[in-house]
């Protein structure tokens, strides 16, 4: 019996327990080969992504997890200082899962600033937010993932966004690039109100913000916000392509549900819109929320106003015009309404562009504001429904067609890694942007195999003016066609701009465009294009171009282009095209077949 | 060569991301939106991602009002940061009646009936907006005036 209560002393007091003890249990349990170690790690093959030395207690860390761990049990263990910058506080996360894996206890500490932000946070609950892209950045279609801690507030602005981005005061567009691909800047994590996250993305950069609540657990949520605050300050290389913003999510929700494998449904990149049907597919995804940007506002205001009424916004925010010269026009109240709220968003986004100094934007905005508050409630503008960025087709394309071409009829093998054409159907995706990236396509005829396109890079925005926006749009193409001399293939870098009028649904464009072209001949040209595409809506799309250009040499070419698709699913579409190049004589190229998405 | 070139246009692709940073103009008064970077249009209109930081934004969790007035009566600091930091939404939602700014201020002032205070906040813009100038710490001071 004394024997017996000697046993229950020594496991109550397992804060005494040596060191060696507690180690030789980790290992007998194999704690370092664990998942959820590897996950504290962020160490996908037994060596951490992470580069910052100070994330690590022991000197071979990074690439010795089990060294690692061994150090962390020694610290947690044995260190007497356990204030703000102890290992005891600054790896909450490591010391919970340790204590629960050893069933023991390192005690008490005072960890103020961690506390402080917990209560501060009073994380219950995580969002995933997806802004996406903004007009006439097609390079933005790849977008940008954050996560959100809510807490048990009704309000989300008060939620803090949890953001990791490169952090960088590069000026050098190139020298950005170059290092985002291969390398050279850090990667940070960041902690914002939610509310500033708004104003950047929402406000000052008018994307489209969609909202996906997770169902992660209080606890889950609390294993994520404790293993945040051990990245406070640590800073890993940061790359565009695999381990950027989104990559990091991924591995926060799997320290929050160890179950979900997000990283498994990415090959090598890691594209923001997949990140979010990966959560999808992980069932993480319990609501969705929209949120329109400052642009979509105003344009559910153009929709809703009377010509009469949108003279009246410009006026009201362009000139110095005062609010008082408005109740002498016949507009209904509401309209009135309407009026003065979307005269205050527009002088609020020329402030936001810049287009607008301080005093004037300040003066204005409440004038117009003040006359607004005086008409009493009324309706709020309603936006449109807008497809929601999961149901977009997937990034990476496989195109499998047969061609029926002057001289030969191949069959053409298609890849394109990431991301969008104006071919293709724009549910989810920003209409009228295009980024292309690689698209390769391949002929295979009879016993030939030849390179049809291979086109490095091609971007478009094809961007409406409205009422109230005035952008250009603009389009942009490097790589190697077979357009040019017949049936050959030249290499081509064209740039081009102009304007485009219509909606979401139906666009029309013409853009002037300049090409230069090497190949088995060199050749300068300017070309005109005019084009117009439609949304049919129900995952159908239709897009017709014609264009003439007028080369240096004298020769001058005109081509005629007619595309017709269906999406059937994310997974897959049948799109055909005709296409008519007259330059020394006259070819018809027709192709049917299907694109598969994954 | 290709290979080159593929490198190329990447650093095309995503050059001038690095542009796409924003000013935060944090003021006690109207105008404390996040002002874009003068850039010129190309240069938006290429940049990738702006997943970058510029400056040193962290961990953010400090309060936005060091700087501004304080307030009279709400001894409330996150209603004070809140009210700071959203100047401009606030106002316009007030002049409005509704909207989530509104509500989010009525639950941090503990304002149990929000639509009522929206409503009387409307009716009381000019006393509570005096004028273009009106300042965090009057606002909110003329806010719980009242809500009171």
């Amino acid at each position: 019996m004394p024997f017996l209560l000697l046993l229950c002393a020594l496991s109550l007091a397992v804060y005494a327990t040596t060191t060696d003890e507690l180690i030789a249990h980790a290992h007998t349990k194999h704690l370092s080969d664990t998942r959820y170690w590897h996950l504290l790690m962020h160490s996908p093959d037994g060596e951490s992504e992470i580069d910052d030395p100070a994330f690590f207690l022991s000197l071979e860390g990074k690439t010795n997890l089990t060294s690692e761990l061994d150090e962390t049990i020694r610290h947690l263990n044995e260190d007497t200082n356990r204030s703000n910058e102890s290992v005891f506080c600054r790896f909450p996360a490591r010391r919970a899962w340790l204590e629960h894996e050893l069933n023991t206890s390192f005690g008490e500490g005072e960890c103020r600033e961690y506390e402080a932000l917990v209560a501060k946070m009073d994380p219950q609950s995580v969002t995933l937010v997806f802004p996406s892209a903004h007009i006439n950045s097609p390079a933005s279609m790849f977008g940008h993932t954050f996560l959100r801690i809510d807490s048990k507030m009704e309000s989300k602005l008060m939620s803090y966004a949890i953001n990791y981005a490169a952090h960088t005061d590069e000026t050098n567009g190139l020298l950005f690039a170059y290092k985002g691909l291969f390398g050279g800047y850090y990667g940070f994590y960041s902690m914002l109100p939610y509310y500033e996250k708004l104003k950047e993305y929402r406000d000052s950069e008018s994307r489209d913000v969609w909202e996906y609540d997770l169902n992660l657990t209080p606890d889950e949520v609390m294993a994520m916000v404790r293993h945040i605050w051990e990245l406070q300050r640590i800073n890993s290389w940061y790359y565009f392509f695999d381990e950027n913003c989104s990559y990091h999510m991924l591995w926060l929700t799997e320290i929050a549900r160890p179950s979900v494998h997000l990283r498994d449904h990415f090959f090598y990149y890691v594209i923001p819109p997949d990140t979010v049907r990966a959560f999808e597919e992980e069932a993480l995804v319990e609501a969705k929320h929209f949120r329109p940007s400052k642009r979509t506002q105003l344009l559910a205001y153009e929709r809703h106003l009377s010509p009469q009424g949108i003279s009246a916004v410009k006026a009201l925010s362009t000139t110095e015009t005062n609010g008082a010269e408005l109740d002498t026009l016949t507009l209904s109240k509401q309209e009135h309404r309407f009026a003065l709220e979307a005269a205050a968003e527009l002088v609020e986004y020329q402030y936001i562009e810049g287009k607008m100094a301080k005093e004037v934007y300040a003066a204005r905005y409440y004038e117009l504001l003040s006359r607004r508050a005086a008409l009493g409630s009324g309706e709020l503008v309603a936006v449109s429904p807008k497809a929601n960025p999961d149901r977009a087709h997937h990034s990476a394309r496989i195109a499998l067609s047969q061609g029926w071409f002057e001289d030969r009829s191949p069959l053409l093998i298609g890849w394109r890694p990431a991301f969008h054409d104006l071919d293709e159907d724009d549910t989810g995706h920003l209409s009228g942007a295009q980024i292309e990236f690689l698209d390769t396509l391949i002929g295979v005829d009879h016993d030939k195999v030849t390179l049809e396109k291979l086109t490095v890079l091609s971007l478009a925005s094809i961007a409406p003016v409205s009422h109230f926006f005035k952008p250009f749009s603009w389009r942009m193409k490097s790589g190697w066609d077979r357009e040019y001399g017949g049936d050959r293939l030249s290499f081509v870098t064209r740039v081009g701009a102009g304007a485009s009028l219509g909606d979401e649904g139906m666009y029309g464009y013409v853009l002037s465009e300049p090409e230069v072209r090497f190949g088995f001949n060199a050749d300068v040209g300017l070309g005109f294009s005019a084009g117009a595409a439609i949304n049919w809506g129900n995952r159908m799309k239709s897009h017709i171009e014609a264009g003439h250009i007028f080369y240096l040499d004298g020769s001058d070419r005109s081509r005629v282009m007619v595309s017709q698709g269906w999406q059937w699913s994310p997974l897959g579409g049948v799109q055909c095209s005709y296409e008519g190049i007259d330059q020394d004589y006259r070819e018809d190229r027709f192709k049917l077949g299907v694109n598969l998405y994954f | 060569m290709k290979k080159v070139l593929i490198s190329i246009a990447a650093i095309a692709a995503l050059s001038t991301a690095g542009f796409a940073t924003v000013n935060s103009q944090t003021g006690c008064g109207l105008g404390s939106q996040i002002i874009k970077d003068d850039s010129s249009a190309v240069m938006l209109a290429l940049q990738a991602t702006t997943n970058s930081t510029l400056g040193n934004q962290t961990f953010g969790v400090t309060s936005g009002t060091s700087g501004c007035k304080k307030a009279r009566f709400v001894m409330n600091e996150r209603a004070a940061e809140f009210v700071a930091s959203n100047m401009d939404q606030l106002s316009r939602e007030i002049a409005i009646g509704q909207g989530e700014s509104v509500s989010t201020l009525a639950e941090l002032l503990n304002v149990q009936d929000k639509a009522e205070f929206a409503s009387a906040l409307q009716a009381n813009y000019n006393a509570i907006y005096t004028s273009e100038k009106a300042d965090m710490a009057t606002v909110l001071d003329n806010v719980s005036t009242i809500a009171g």
